[in-house]
C-alpha cells in the first residue's frame, strides 16, 4: 500500500504528458465512488444520491465564487457544509425507509435536484452552467493551478489518501465493524444492542462529506459547473465505478473510476461508438466479475491458495485456503447481497 | 497511455471549388485542429454534420496547398454531450495532443465550459455546430473565443420586424423552458417591442417534455393572434411540430421558427409546409448560387467517404444536406483558414496574430462562405452573416427576404479581452 | 376559462393514459420478479420504431402496433429474460447494472440503424373535434380509449384468466406457488413478454405524440418510475390510477404554474407518499 501511495504521488508528475491532469480527474470522481462503496458496500444502503451531494457542493463553490468571494477557505467550508446538509436528507431516508424504497427515495430526490438550478437561472446559469470567472481561477484553489504544474495534483493525492486511510481506519474500528454488521443483518445487530439508525445516519453523513469533498475539488479544478453534475447520470456513474472496482473495498471504487473513465475517454477518441463499448464492458463486469475487479482478484488469489493447499494435510493449510476450499467466500457479490 | 487519435484527411478529394489557385504540395509540420465532436445519440445529427463538414473543409484546404505549406490535421475527441468531458478533452487536446486551435462542442454548456478554459490554455477556440447560447459572446466572451454564425437576438430581432410587418402585431410563443429558450424569449420580446408588436401569449414547455398536448392546446386560435413563434429545437422541435399539426394550428396562423432539412434527415415533414424560418444557409441552394451548388456537391462527395453511422444520422447520401448545422462547421474551418493565411499562422506560438486576423475577417460570398457575406465583430468576437428568411413549401424553401450582415443586431455588450 | 379547463382535463386524461400504459409493464415486472428495469423506456423506443418502420414500408399504423406488441414483446421479453435469468439470485445492484448496460447498447444500436434524428410519425386518424375555439385531435382520445381497453384487459387477465391468477400467485409467494403446481418458469417468461409488450405498445401508440428517436426512452423512463413508485411497487391498478391522477394534476396545474415547478411539485408529492407508505408495514404485493 505504501508503494502504491508513493507511485501515485511520484509517477504521473515524473511521466508528465497530461498524465497528472488525467489522474486528477479520476481522483475527483473517485471520491463519490468511494462514498458509494462505503454506504452501499459496507453499510448496505444503496444510495443513488451521491451525485446530488457532489453536484450541490460543486454548485455552491461556483455560486459563491461567482457572486460573493474567491476566498478558498470560505468556498471549501461552504461547499462541504452544503454537501452535508444534503446528506442529512438522505440520512432521514435511511431512518424512514429500507431496501428498494430507500433506493427509490434517493433516486427521486436526485432527479428533483437536477431540476433545481432551472428555477433560478440568474443565480445558477440554468442549463448553460456557471463558470468561476477567470480572474479567480487559481485563487479558489489556494493558488495551485489545476492545469499547470503539479501542486494541485499533489493536493488531490493527499486528500484522496487521507479519505482512504481514514475510511480504512474507521472500518477496522469497532464502530466500523458494527456498521458492517448492521448492513448485513440489522435485526441481529439491533438485538445485540447497536443503534441501527444511529450508525446509518453516521455513515450517510460521512459518505456525504466525502462526496461533497469531490464536488468541491471538481469546482475548483474545472472552474465550471453544469446541470449534469446534479443529475442521475453522475450518481449512477458513481455507483457503476464502485461496483466495477469492488464496492466492498476501499481501493476498488477508485480503480473502477479509473478503468471506466479511461475506457470512455479512450473509446471516444477512437470511435463514434463509445457508448456501445461502455455498455458491453458493463455486461462483462456483471457476468464475469460480479464482485468487481478487486473482488475478482481476491477470488483468484483464494483459488490459488486452494490449489496450492491440495494435498496438504488438514490442520496444516492456511485458513484462507480452507475457506476457499469450503466455499466460504460466497457471501460478497460486490458487497451487496440479497440477505 | 492513450494513443494519439488523429484523423489524417486525404488530400485531393473529387469535390467542388476551393479558394486555392493550384495544388502546391503542402510541406512543413501540420497545423493541428482539435475538434470536440459529440457523437452521443442526443447530438448525433449535429456531431455528424460537424464531422463531415470539418473533414470537407480540411480536405479542400489541404488540396490547395494547406496554410503556407502546412497541412491541416483534425484531431477528433468525443465529449459525449457531457460538459466535464468537453473540458477535460479540450485540455487533453491542447496539452497532450498539442493541437494549435480548438473547435467544436455542440451543447451550450459544453462550449461555455471550454470557452471559460481557453484563456488559460491560450489557444484560439471557434465554436462549430451548435453552441447556440447567447452568453457565449453576449456575456462570457474573451479574446480567444470566436463564434462565426449569428445567434439569438442577432437574427430574432430583424425577423420579428419582418413578421410583424407581414402578418400582424400579436404573437404567441412556445419556448423550451431552459436557458436557450429563455434567451430566445428575451430576444423576441425585444424584437417585438422594436417592431411595434407584442408577445401576447407566452407558453414555456419543460425541457424534454414528451407529451406537448397540454401546452400546444393552450395556443389561442380564435383569430386574435397573428401567428405563433416556435423556438423548440432537436427532438422537442419535431414533437412540437407534430402536435401543432394535430391541432391544426398551421392552418389557422403562420408558424415561425422551424427551419433546416438537416434536422429532419434531409426531408421536411408535410406538416411543416407554410412554416417560416431564418438561416445563413438554405437546405437546397438557389440555382443561381454557384458557390453553394459547389459546396453541396462537395458535401455529398465527402459524405460518401464517411462512416456508415455518420451517413445514417444524416438520412443517407441521397437526402443529406449540410443545412445551417453543417454550414456552421464548414465556415468555422474556412474562417480559420482565411485568418491563418492572413497571419502566416504556423502553430500555437502565433495565437495572438491569429486572434488579430480573426477579428478583422470580412469576406464576400465565395467558396469559403458560399451562403453569403460574412464579417467578424472585433469587440465581442461574434460573426454576422447574410441571413435568409424563407418559407417551407413541401420540400422547397422560398426566400422571402435577405438580410445583409449589417442588418443584424448586436448580440450583447461583451468586450472580448 | 371553462373551455381551458375542459381542454386541460382532456389533456390530463391523454397524459395520464400514456403514463399508465408505460408504467403498467414496469409495475408488472417489479411485482412478479422484483426487477426494476432501467431499459423499459428503450423497449418503448423500439415499439415506436416498429410503427415508424411499418409506415415507412407502407404497412399501416395498426399493423405496426401489432408488430410492436408481438415482435418486441416476445423477442425483447425472452431476450431480457435470458439476460437476467443468471442474475436472479444476485444483488439488486447487478440487475440494475445489467439493465443500464442494455439501455446504453440499445440506444446506440438504434442510432446506428435508424439514425439519430427525431422522426415524426403521422397519426392514423386526422380528424379533430371542436371544443370551443380549439380543434382537439381525435387520435388523442383514441389513445385514452386504447389505454383504457388495455388496462381493463390487464385487470381481467390478472383476475380471471388462469395464467393471470398464476402470475399473482407467483408474485405473492413464488415457493408456495411452485409447490402447488404453478409452472413458475413459464409465468416468469410470460411476465417478461407482457411487460415489454406493454412498453412496446405504449411506444407505438404514443409515437404520433412524442415522435421517435433513440433516446426517447430516457425521457419516458423517469415519469414511468415516478408513477410506479407512487402507485405502489407491484400494484398494477395503483400504477394505472396514479398515472391518470398525475396526468390530470399536471395538465390542470400547467394552466397556472410553470411546467418546471409542476414537475418539482410532483417529485415532492411522490417522495412524501413514499416516506409515508414505508412507515406502514409492507403488505403482500397486490396486482
Amino acid at each position: 500500500m505504501a508503494l502504491l501511495i508513493v507511485a501515485l504521488f511520484a509517477i504521473p508528475p515524473l511521466y508528465g504528458q497530461f498524465l497528472p491532469q488525467r489522474v486528477q480527474n479520476y481522483l475527483i470522481f473517485g471520491l463519490p465512488a468511494l462514498a458509494v462503496g462505503l454506504i452501499a458496500g459496507h453499510a448496505r444502503l444503496l444510495n443513488i444520491g451521491v451525485g446530488a451531494t457532489f453536484g450541490v457542493a460543486a454548485y455552491t463553490v461556483a455560486i459563491v465564487a461567482h457572486h460573493v468571494t474567491f476566498n478558498p477557505f470560505v468556498l471549501m467550508v461552504a461547499s462541504l457544509a452544503s454537501g452535508v446538509i444534503v446528506s442529512v436528507l438522505f440520512a432521514v431516508y435511511a431512518v424512514v425507509a429500507t431496501g428498494i424504497e430507500y433506493l427509490l427515495l434517493t433516486l427521486l430526490t436526485t432527479a428533483a435536484f437536477a431540476s433545481l438550478p432551472l428555477l433560478a437561472t440568474n443565480l445558477t446559469g440554468g442549463e448553460n452552467g456557471l463558470a468561476i470567472p477567470p480572474q479567480g481561477a487559481v485563487v479558489v484553489s489556494f493558488g495551485l493551478d489545476p492545469i499547470q504544474g503539479n501542486g494541485f495534483y499533489w493536493l488531490l493525492c493527499f486528500i484522496t489518501v487521507f479519505w482512504c486511510a481514514l475510511s480504512s481506519y474507521l472500518l477496522s474500528s469497532r464502530a466500523g465493524r458494527a456498521m458492517v454488521a448492521i448492513g448485513r443483518n440489522p435485526v441481529r445487530a439491533a438485538a445485540m444492542g447497536y443503534s441501527v439508525h444511529g450508525y446509518q445516519v453516521a455513515v450517510t453523513l460521512y459518505s456525504g462529506l466525502i462526496a461533497a469533498c469531490g464536488g468541491w475539488l471538481y469546482a475548483i479544478g474545472n472552474t465550471f459547473v453544469s446541470l449534469d453534475l446534479l443529475g442521475l447520470t453522475n450518481s449512477v456513474n458513481a455507483v457503476l465505478y464502485s461496483l466495477i472496482g469492488g464496492v466492498d473495498t476501499i481501493i476498488g471504487p477508485l480503480l473502477g473510476t479509473i478503468g471506466l473513465r479511461f475506457l470512455s475517454e479512450y473509446s471516444g477518441m477512437q470511435s463514434t461508438q463509445s457508448q456501445l463499448y461502455v455498455g458491453f464492458a458493463l455486461l462483462v463486469v456483471v457476468y464475469l466479475l460480479p464482485a468487481g475487479v478487486i473482488g475478482g482478484l481476491r477470488q483468484l488469489w483464494l483459488l490459488r491458495l486452494r490449489f496450492r493447499a491440495q494435498g496438504v494435510p488438514e490442520g496444516e493449510e492456511p485458513l484462507a485456503a480452507t475457506l476457499a476450499r469450503e466455499g466460504g467466500f460466497d457471501a460478497t457479490f460486490g458487497g451487496v447481497t440479497d440477505e | 497511455m492513450v494513443a494519439i487519435a488523429g484523423l489524417l484527411v486525404a488530400a485531393a478529394c473529387g469535390g467542388g471549388a476551393t479558394g486555392g489557385s493550384g495544388s502546391t504540395a503542402a510541406t512543413g509540420p501540420a497545423i493541428k485542429i482539435g475538434v470536440l465532436d459529440d457523437q452521443a445519440p442526443l447530438t448525433a445529427v449535429e456531431g455528424a454534420e460537424m464531422r463531415v463538414n470539418t473533414d470537407l473543409a480540411i480536405a479542400q484546404i489541404n488540396a490547395s496547398g494547406g496554410i503556407h505549406g502546412h497541412k491541416l490535421e483534425a484531431v477528433y475527441a468525443d465529449p459525449k454531450a457531457t460538459p466535464d468531458q468537453a473540458i477535460t478533452l479540450a485540455q487533453q487536446l491542447v496539452q497532450q495532443q498539442g493541437v494549435d486551435v480548438l473547435v467544436g462542442a455542440v451543447l451550450s454548456s459544453e462550449c461555455l465550459g471550454v470557452e471559460n478554459l481557453v484563456p488559460r490554455l491560450q489557444v484560439v477556440y471557434v465554436s462549430s455546430t451548435g453552441c447556440a447560447a447567447e452568453d457565449f459572446t453576449a456575456k462570457q466572451c474573451n479574446q480567444y473565443s470566436f463564434r462565426i454564425t449569428p445567434q439569438g437576438r442577432q437574427v430574432n430581432i430583424p425577423l420579428s420586424q419582418y413578421i410583424v410587418n407581414s402578418y400582424g402585431k400579436k404573437w404567441s410563443i412556445i419556448y423550451p423552458d431552459y436557458a436557450f429558450g429563455q434567451s430566445q424569449l428575451a430576444a423576441y420580446k425585444v424584437g417585438m417591442q422594436a417592431a411595434g408588436g407584442e408577445l401576447t401569449q407566452i407558453i414555456p414547455i419543460p425541457q424534454n417534455e414528451t407529451n406537448m398536448t397540454p401546452y400546444i392546446s393552450k395556443i389561442t386560435t380564435d383569430g386574435s393572434i397573428s401567428g405563433l413563434i416556435n423556438t423548440e429545437v432537436g427532438a422537442d422541435l419535431v414533437r412540437a411540430s407534430q402536435t401543432l399539426a394535430q391541432f391544426n394550428i398551421g392552418a389557422k396562423m403562420p408558424i415561425v421558427g422551424v427551419f433546416g432539412k438537416e434536422r429532419f434527415a434531409g426531408t421536411y415533414p408535410d406538416s411543416l409546409t407554410g412554416d417560416i424560418g431564418q438561416s445563413p444557409e438554405l437546405s437546397d441552394p438557389p440555382t443561381e448560387n454557384k458557390y453553394d451548388a459547389a459546396y453541396h456537391k462537395a458535401f455529398t462527395e465527402q459524405l460518401k467517404k464517411e462512416d456508415a453511422n455518420i451517413v445514417t444520422a444524416l438520412g443517407g447520401v441521397d437526402k443529406a444536406v449540410p443545412g445551417d448545422l453543417g454550414y456552421e462547421a464548414y465556415t468555422a474551418i474556412t474562417s480559420l483558414k482565411l485568418a491563418m493565411n492572413q497571419s502566416s499562422f504556423t502553430g500555437k506560438a502565433d495565437t495572438q496574430k491569429l486572434i488579430k486576423a480573426m477579428e478583422k475577417l470580412k469576406v464576400k460570398q465565395g467558396a469559403d462562405f458560399p451562403g453569403g457575406d460574412f464579417q467578424m465583430n472585433a469587440s465581442d468576437h461574434q460573426g454576422v452573416a447574410t441571413t435568409y428568411i424563407a418559407k417551407i413549401n413541401k420540400q422547397q424553401e422560398q426566400v422571402l427576404a435577405t438580410l445583409a450582415p449589417d442588418k443584424l443586431s448586436l448580440i450583447g455588450t461583451c468586450t472580448a479581452k | 376559462m371553462g373551455e381551458s379547463v375542459a381542454v386541460a382535463a382532456l389533456n390530463g386524461l391523454v397524459v395520464g393514459a400514456s403514463l399508465a400504459l408505460v408504467a403498467a409493464g414496469l409495475s408488472l415486472l417489479f411485482g412478479v420478479l422484483g426487477i426494476l428495469n432501467f431499459a423499459q423506456g428503450d423497449f418503448f423506443m423500439l415499439g415506436a420504431y416498429a410503427v415508424w418502420l411499418a409506415l415507412a414500408n407502407g404497412l399501416g399504423f395498426w399493423l405496426g402496433v401489432a408488430a410492436a406488441a408481438v415482435v418486441v414483446g416476445i423477442a425483447g421479453g425472452l431476450g431480457l429474460m435470458a439476460m437476467l435469468w443468471p442474475l436472479r439470485d444476485r444483488a439488486h445492484a447487478l440487475v440494475l447494472l445489467a439493465t443500464l448496460a442494455l439501455s446504453l447498447i440499445l440506444q446506440q444500436l438504434a442510432s446506428n440503424v435508424f439514425g439519430a434524428d427525431a422522426k415524426p410519425v403521422a397519426a392514423p386518424i386526422d380528424a379533430r373535434i371542436p371544443i370551443g375555439s380549439h380543434d382537439y385531435p381525435v387520435y388523442d382520445l383514441v389513445v385514452v380509449a386504447a389505454a383504457a381497453i388495455i388496462l381493463a384487459g390487464g385487470f381481467v387477465f390478472l383476475k380471471y384468466v388462469r395464467y393471470g391468477i398464476w402470475l399473482r400467485a407467483v408474485a405473492q409467494n413464488q415457493r408456495m406457488a411452485s409447490v402447488l403446481g404453478v409452472p413458475v418458469f413459464r409465468v416468469y417468461a410470460l411476465t417478461f413478454v407482457i411487460s415489454l409488450g406493454l412498453a412496446a405498445v405504449a411506444g407505438s401508440l404514443l409515437a404520433p405524440l412524442v415522435s421517435v428517436y433513440p433516446t426517447v426512452g430516457l425521457d419516458i423512463n423517469l415519469n414511468a418510475f415516478i408513477v410506479v413508485i407512487a402507485g405502489g411497487l407491484g400494484n398494477f391498478r395503483g400504477a394505472a390510477a396514479i398515472a391518470l391522477a398525475l396526468g390530470v394534476v399536471e395538465a390542470l396545474g400547467a394552466i397556472v404554474i410553470p411546467g418546471q415547478a409542476v414537475q418539482l411539485v410532483v417529485f415532492g408529492f411522490v417522495i412524501v407518499l413514499l416516506i409515508v407508505r414505508s412507515q406502514r408495514q409492507r403488505v403482500l404485493v397486490r396486482l
